[in-house]
């Protein structure tokens, strides 16, 4: 029943939001998207007002009355200086990279720390952290930060939408927290987690196109290249090493005709296995820069290889919705 | 807020925080136990070792709350000597202390922050001088600087004392508007007040008690006359009058203070009739942690609020309901020539027949003698005052010792001693034979600060006599004045300066200069008492009537608005500026509105180009008139950007540019 209610709760908050504070990429912060309310101790610290005035009516110490009006002036103009620091604050995000499913990724926030004219930079402690997530993230602004990074964590794969970002100082005193709720407009794709499994490339004939073209692979020693930073260290000639000579490795070509396209298998239990199982094989196939193309339902990626290829394959599994079910 | 570990090392808030938490002991010297004061350099000893980096790890929770048990044990031990009121000081110190060690969330130095507050305020009760007020405000400030950096960890310090110092000028106009305008309410309940201060009168009056106020020049009281001055031998301001004898220390009665009880409880309080010559004035008392008040005989309340917070008690005497534990003002009226003939004589003169049993046998034989000698109570009350005028009796401000039966020694043996010693003799030998009397403390005289204004210290303590002869009421005797009238008309430092001791002296012989610049400072701490420390219900009162004429329901909700339109006012003129802060010069703002402008126009964004190239691009779409005036615009823009020999008045801009607009938009409906 709470939980209904809490969940109704969120639900209107989060349309009423949308119209007050829209998403948008690149946030300025104004008197629409801020929320000023005194912080505990704020609330704390006028309880402490009230015991000094009673304290100072009481010993008629005008002194201490002195003090506590001028702790309530205080008070009082806190709340215009945190406003005024926090509506300088002005952040946009960064596109947000890809991350495969249970794995960590990050938004990162750029602060807009250019000072134009004669606006001063906020400063103080920023904190940081996902609209009912839990962990707080703090920045100081007065240490040029560029970046105000936020992990994200998906356990599904998809295209998620990112919730909004909540951003809240306590600067100056403590006595106010501003806050505000940004959508930055994201969404964070997630790949299905790849699953270790045996290699099902199926082959296609290509009657057509019996050319010599060659692809990079395990099959055929093709030549010796000087080693660059990320080749496999399986390949490199330890014995040129070992003789005190330049770093080299072998390549391999592997002859395109072992193309083909993954595909999902005829019977399969569990979708999501059978897609992090493809996961692995893009990922393996990209490594060894074989070509291979995906077919999933009547989405097909036509045989290819390199960065760009990977990333298409990746996002279809990640997108995929099952379709028409060929299991069972 | 985050509640994450906070640094140990380097960790600047907790430096400040300890820096703050030693100053502010020390300056609580006087109410803190000693140990106290150690075991709080000590932790703050400790938190400046780790801030450096000296020592590694922070006491454990289990170390400190064991410290805390054996500490809190040993101030419940001290705390019965103490007092209430400085039990819970010392605890506050010494819990403030051990959070020191445990320092390590935010919640703690907020926590921290807030009894460092709170023992400012404390501060202020044991000290309401203008160099305590200086030295607490610059404590303030670093307190909230201390605040400060807990949630700017990275701004230096001079940035931050730079921030909140023009915060707090800032707050300090809407605090002053708020201690005028808030109402200065009654004390609501009875407060703890610590122990009675070292010097000052007390209800217990041995005869060489007095003699020791005389090596303090302490303030005890201010008072400033409406008119003139009265004359010295006028000035006894009587504070205590002490019924109860018992052969060596007179003390105030315990039947009286039952009597004056029940008379609290029936709301029944003494108020004696009064006409005539009268002396108006407001007495600005000293703290004393006492009840009773200063004034001249026969006082009343002098306004509404004083009447509220005095209790006229059957002796004369005026009482604060609540104990002066700060500066107190308070006006009063004296009629010098009102009889004090208006209690109840029964109980007067039960109460001040009193003689103890035994005791003081030389005495009790020489008063019947003199009874017997003498025709009525006036004579052998002369006989009594020409017997302390023989050329034997002295008058000294460092009387013997005398232990046993104090007054035949002094009669009759020592001949010499202070006030006390002959108010007391005097008003014994009064009782002895048959005639009421009971001794008066108070002060005598008083030094010109202003001319309208009487200073009153600790040296000019009294003791006189009061007598009840019948069908003149109480009837002050001053046998002082008889052994050394120079007391009373010049007062004592004038008339024993020689006797004074060697700080007194260096006081008495200063040189003009010196003497100008502590008059300069007396005069100073007399307007800071009577306008920060003085300020209560009735000059706030005078004030809003200054103000409004009379008070009526309606003024005060003028003034309420007014006040809440003042205090947002503040706020407005302190932050609105800074969003209208203008980033660009005039000249460019008019110029960029009129590209604006030709830009709706033509359709041509000016983009980067250069202000010249834009006037190219666009001249041909332009009609006549606009064209021209726009030609004109960006020279002159150009010759005031560009050109710094010329120092254009921005405002022929500003009328170009309205001139544009108004007739694009007159083509712009033309065309349509």
């Amino acid at each position: 029943m709470l939980k209904v209610l809490k969940q109704r709760w969120h639900n209107r908050m989060q349309s009423w939001l949308d119209k007050r504070i829209p998403a948008a990429g690149k946030q300025r912060l104004s008197h629409q998207s801020i929320f000023i309310f005194p912080s505990k101790f704020g609330v704390g610290f006028l309880i402490m007002c009230v015991c000094l005035f009673i304290l100072g009516t009481n010993y008629q110490n005008n002194l201490m009355l002195l003090l506590c009006y001028f702790l309530v002036a205080l008070f009082l103009l806190n709340l215009f200086k945190s406003y005024v620091n926090f509506c300088k604050l002005d952040l946009s995000a960064l596109p947000v990279s890809p991350i495969f499913a249970g794995h960590q990724g990050q938004i990162q926030l750029k602060l807009g720390l250019e000072k134009t004219g004669n606006i001063t930079l906020p400063s103080g402690l920023l904190l940081v952290k996902w609209w009912q997530g839990d962990a707080v993230y703090s920045y100081d602004l007065n240490q040029s930060t560029p970046h105000i990074s936020l992990p994200t964590h998906f356990d599904k794969r998809g295209n998620h939408r990112l919730p909004r970002v909540m951003c809240y100082t306590y600067f100056p005193l403590g006595l106010y927290r501003c806050w505000t709720y940004l959508d930055f407009d994201q969404t964070q794709l997630v790949y299905p987690n790849p699953v270790p499994t045996k290699m099902t490339l199926s082959r296609i004939e290509q009657d057509d196109d019996k050319s010599n073209a060659h692809t990079p692979g395990h099959d055929d020693f093709a030549a010796l290249q000087p080693y660059r930073q990320g080749d496999t260290l399986n390949h490199v000639v330890w014995k040129q090493v070992a003789k005190g000579g330049d770093w080299v490795s072998k390549s391999f070509h592997s002859p395109l005709s072992s193309s083909g396209f993954l595909t999902l298998p005829a019977h399969y239990r569990d979708l999501e296995l059978a897609l992090s199982h493809l996961t692995f094989q893009v990922i393996e196939l990209s490594d060894s820069k074989a070509v291979f193309g995906l077919k999933l339902g009547e989405h097909i990626v036509n045989p290819s290889s390199g960065e760009h290829h990977r990333r298409e394959c990746l996002a279809l599994l990640a997108l995929y919705q099952g379709g028409t079910n060929h299991g069972e | 807020m985050a509640n994450k570990r906070l640094p140990i090392a380097g960790y600047k808030a907790s430096l400040f925080m300890a820096l703050f938490l030693m100053m502010v002991s020390l300056s609580l010297w006087s109410p803190l136990l000693i140990w106290v004061i150690l075991l709080c350099l000590c932790t703050v000893t400790v938190r400046v070792a780790l801030y450096l980096g000296l020592y590694r790890h922070a006491p454990s929770t289990r170390t400190v709350n064991l410290l805390a048990v054996l500490s809190a044990v040993a101030l419940a031990w001290f705390s019965l000597e103490l007092g209430l009121l400085k039990s819970m000081v010392n605890l506050l110190v010494m819990s403030c202390s051990l959070k020191l060690l445990m320092l390590s969330r935010t919640k703690d130095s907020l926590q921290l922050f807030a009894a460092g507050l709170f023992l400012i305020g404390c501060g202020f009760i044991f000290s309401q001088s203008m160099a305590a007020m200086a030295f607490y405000s610059c404590l303030l400030l670093f307190l909230i600087v201390t605040l400060h950096s807990t949630f700017a960890p990275s701004l230096s310090f001079v940035a931050q004392f730079k921030t909140l110092g023009i915060m707090g000028v800032q707050a300090l106009p809407i605090a002053v508007i708020l201690f005028l305008v808030m109402p200065q309410l009654p004390p609501l309940w009875k407060m703890p007040s610590s122990k009675a201060t070292s010097t000052g009168l007390s209800e217990q009056v041995s005869p060489g008690d007095i003699a020791s106020l005389i090596e303090s020049d302490e303030l005890v009281f201010n008072v400033a006359f409406d008119g003139p001055l009265p004359p010295r031998n006028e000035r006894y301001w009587r504070a205590i009058t002490l019924e109860h004898f018992d052969g060596k220390t007179w003390s105030t009665s315990i039947e009286r203070k039952r009597v004056d009880q029940q008379y609290k409880v029936l709301g029944h309080e003494f108020s004696p009739h009064v006409s005539g010559r009268h002396y108006r004035y407001d007495v600005i008392a000293e703290p004393t942690g006492q009840h009773w008040l200063y004034a001249m005989d026969v006082a009343v309340p002098g306004s509404y609020s004083s009447n509220q917070s005095i209790w006229q008690s059957a002796d004369y005497q005026l009482n604060a309901i609540q104990p002066l534990m700060s500066k107190r003002s308070y006006a009063v009226v004296s009629y010098p020539d009102v009889p004090l003939d208006q209690t109840l004589t029964s109980l007067d003169q039960r109460l001040n027949l009193q003689v103890p049993d035994v005791g003081n046998p030389q005495t009790r034989r020489w008063a019947k003698q003199l009874a017997s000698q003498s025709k009525d109570a006036n004579d052998y009350i002369n006989r009594i005052l020409n017997y302390f005028a023989r050329d034997d009796f002295a008058y000294t401000l460092s009387p013997d010792d005398m232990p046993s039966n104090p007054i035949d020694t002094f009669l009759f043996e020592r001949k010499a001693g202070f006030c006390a010693h002959y108010a007391s003799s005097m008003a014994f030998v009064l009782r002895l034979s048959g005639i009421p009397a009971r001794l008066v403390t108070g002060y005598q005289g008083g030094e010109k600060l202003k001319d309208d204004v009487l200073t009153v210290r600790q040296y000019d303590a009294h003791a006189w006599v009061e007598a009840y002869l019948e069908g003149k009421g109480w009837i002050r005797f001053d046998p002082t004045s008889v052994v050394a009238p120079n007391r009373i008309a010049q007062g004592l430092s004038m008339a024993f300066g020689e006797q004074r001791n060697q700080d007194a002296l260096m006081r008495l012989n200063q040189s003009d200069l010196l003497k100008s610049v502590a008059q300069f400072f007396n005069e100073m701490d007399y307007l800071w008492s009577k306008w920060v420390l003085g300020f209560n219900a009735d000059k706030q009162q005078n004030l809003l009537e200054d103000l409004l004429g009379s008070i009526t329901p309606n003024k005060l909700s003028m003034l309420f608005l007014a006040i809440i339109a003042a205090i947002s006012g503040l706020l407005m003129l302190y932050y609105l500026p800074h969003w209208q802060r203008q980033t660009m010069s005039k000249p460019l703002k008019y110029y960029l509105k009129s590209v604006e402008t030709v830009s709706r126009y033509t359709g041509v964004e000016r983009g980067t180009m250069p202000p010249a190239t834009f006037f190219a691009q666009v001249k041909d779409v332009l009609p006549g008139p606009s064209k021209n005036i726009f030609e004109q615009l960006t020279l002159i823009y150009q010759a005031m950007e560009y050109d710094p020999k010329r120092n254009g008045n921005y405002l022929e801009l500003k009328a170009l540019q309205k001139q544009l607009k108004k007739t694009l938009a007159f083509t712009t409906r033309k065309s349509q």
